[in-house]
């Protein structure tokens, strides 16, 4: 058991190592110009050709309220539902602990 | 101990969450991203949600894979679950946001891809305990030491790397107008995710009960 004690503490501090390092190339990268993610994006000529989407015809911009409630009413569904599952596996649990218990005082009895 | 915070929990949960879209439509509009950025109210909130639920699951785990203590297990199925029903609003809202503010639906950039990651490793973790068989207790507590080892990087990836993703800036930086319906919705949450946890807890306990029935019956 210790070996696999030992096996998972140096997994984890591999996969913090990695993670550790591989931010700190991104960041080196957009400091010092190294040719990384950010080094390259930062250094992109712009185009010109873009337009903010606020300044866009109104026929060609998303209506922002149906995602909106959109949002909300995901977050109520999934809170709901979660909740109707939780209520239905603890009447089940219930159930089957009623009936176990009777039969042991069945059991007890015989 | 699970029902004594149930009941006050999810009554506390309930008016606040009633409440929370009052408090949100007061909120000042963004000049930026327009009404579409109210989301923020019940997206970062569950996302702190899903971080606190990793966390809660990777210390009970620790607890007991080094400690031997059942109750822990019991307390970390419960978060796990937990963080893959916060993790499904986090991912769902996160898009419905983004298709306006940025124009796409998803983007495989740090945070959105390292999130979707964290969720996987969660839902992992609760398929495991489902179909893992015997010894699948041990092996999904080291999945979710894993996935809590992770949840600084989804945080910080922000910082990082560039990201289309607002940094952590966001929420101390927030306009004092927005603050009220920000932190009364996080505290709904919080609550929320109290009264789900102890609800889940309980479900766990019967279970363990129904199990040591099971052993007497065969007795």
């Amino acid at each position: 058991m210790s070996l696999v004690k030992s096996m998972l503490l140096a997994c984890v501090c591999v996969v913090a190592l990695l993670n550790t390092t591989s931010a700190a190339w991104a960041a080196g990268g957009a400091k010092d110009g190294v040719p990384g993610l950010i080094a390259l994006t930062e250094t992109q000529p712009s185009t010109g050709d873009f337009e903010p989407v606020s300044q866009l015809p109104q026929t060609e911009q998303l209506p922002a309220a149906p995602l909106l409630v959109g949002a909300y009413i995901v977050v109520w569904l999934v809170i709901l539902v979660y909740l109707l599952i939780l209520w239905r596996r603890m009447a089940a649990v219930d159930r089957e602990i009623a009936d176990i218990e009777r039969r042991l005082g069945e059991q007890r009895r015989s | 101990m699970s029902r004594r915070l149930f009941v006050p929990a999810v009554l506390a949960a309930m008016v606040m969450f009633a409440l929370a879209p009052v408090f949100i439509a007061w909120a000042p509009r963004e000049t930026t991203m327009g009404v579409v950025q109210k989301i923020f109210y019940y997206h970062v909130p569950s996302a702190m949600m899903l971080f606190l639920s990793a966390f809660v699951c990777g210390i009970a785990s620790a607890v007991f894979l080094f400690g031997r203590r059942a109750a822990a297990d019991r307390v970390a199925v419960a978060a796990a679950e937990l963080v893959v029903v916060f993790g499904v609003i986090v991912l769902v809202t996160g898009p419905l946001w983004a298709r306006k503010a940025w124009g796409v639906w998803w983007q495989w950039e740090a945070r959105l891809t390292s999130t979707l990651v964290l969720w996987m490793i969660f839902l992992a973790y609760l398929l495991l305990r489902r179909y893992g068989g015997p010894g699948s207790d041990r092996l999904s507590a080291g999945l979710a030491l894993f996935g809590m080892a992770n949840v600084p990087f989804v945080y910080l990836s922000v910082n990082w790397w560039r990201t289309l993703h607002p940094k952590t800036s966001v929420v101390p930086t927030l306009d004092p107008a927005m603050r009220g319906a920000f932190w009364w919705s996080v505290v709904a949450f919080l609550l929320l995710y109290v009264a789900l946890l102890a609800a889940r807890l309980r479900v766990e306990q019967q279970r363990s009960r129904l199990e040591a029935a099971y052993l007497a019956l065969d007795e």
